[in-house]
């Protein structure tokens, strides 16, 4: 690997750490702090994640918008482990983030349609309510196209 | 799906949320490993086809 992946992906891990200890989005001096490289190194490197689906970046403001599972901003999806609250892109994500963390969750979602709200639960490996469905709305092929929306 | 016809767009897929949980460990269980370098389109078909969602829905490409 050349060093301008390697920083990449270092920096990669610090914004999906920064996102899993401080329940939010790091900004670029934030990770540029962490890892002792420049602001201009970092909005790089983030710029080259976002054009590889790794990280995705608000359009108007440079800043991160999801490192899937997360989400920098609050959504209809909320995921919570003890004093802690994420917010997930999709109900997809929401079991995204219990399986990357690997810890048991608490999900609670409101229903796009009729903002139902739902609750379930991720205890020791095993999601409560497995009958439940979730929408997929877009083919594989398009989820890049807009990924908010997907 | 009446939502798919309140709100025009296409019929999309249904899984239910056992599937989207063993969905959820194949695609994010090593999102926060610090190896992770991203995932290739053949990585993705695998990960998709492992849980039988074969159906060009779930191709890329």
């Amino acid at each position: 690997m050349n060093n301008t992946l390697v920083s990449d992906l270092q920096i990669r891990y610090a914004i999906y750490r920064f996102f899993a200890d401080e329940c939010r989005a790091p900004l670029a001096n934030e990770i540029a702090e962490r890892i002792q490289l420049s602001l201009d190194d970092v909005r790089l490197a983030f710029r080259r994640l976002h054009d590889r689906h790794m990280i995705f970046l608000d359009a108007e403001t440079g800043h991160i918008r999801m490192a899937n599972p997360f989400s920098a901003i609050p959504t209809n999806y909320r995921v919570r482990a003890g004093d802690k609250l994420w917010w997930a892109n999709c109900a997809w994500d929401t079991l995204g983030i219990a399986a990357a963390l690997g810890i048991d969750v608490e999900i609670e979602a409101t229903h796009p349609a009729d903002q139902q709200r739902l609750s379930l639960k991720v205890v020791q490996g095993e999601v409560s309510n497995q009958d439940w469905l979730v929408y997929f709305p877009l083919p594989c092929r398009q989820w890049y196209d807009d990924l908010v929306y997907t | 799906m009446d939502w798919c016809k309140q709100n025009r767009v296409d019929m999309g897929e249904l899984l239910n949320i056992g599937q989207v949980w063993e969905l959820s460990k194949l695609w994010y269980q090593d999102r926060m490993s610090e190896a992770f370098s991203g995932r290739t389109v053949a990585d993705a078909h695998r990960i998709f086809a492992a849980l039988g969602l074969n159906s060009p829905f779930w191709r890329f490409e």
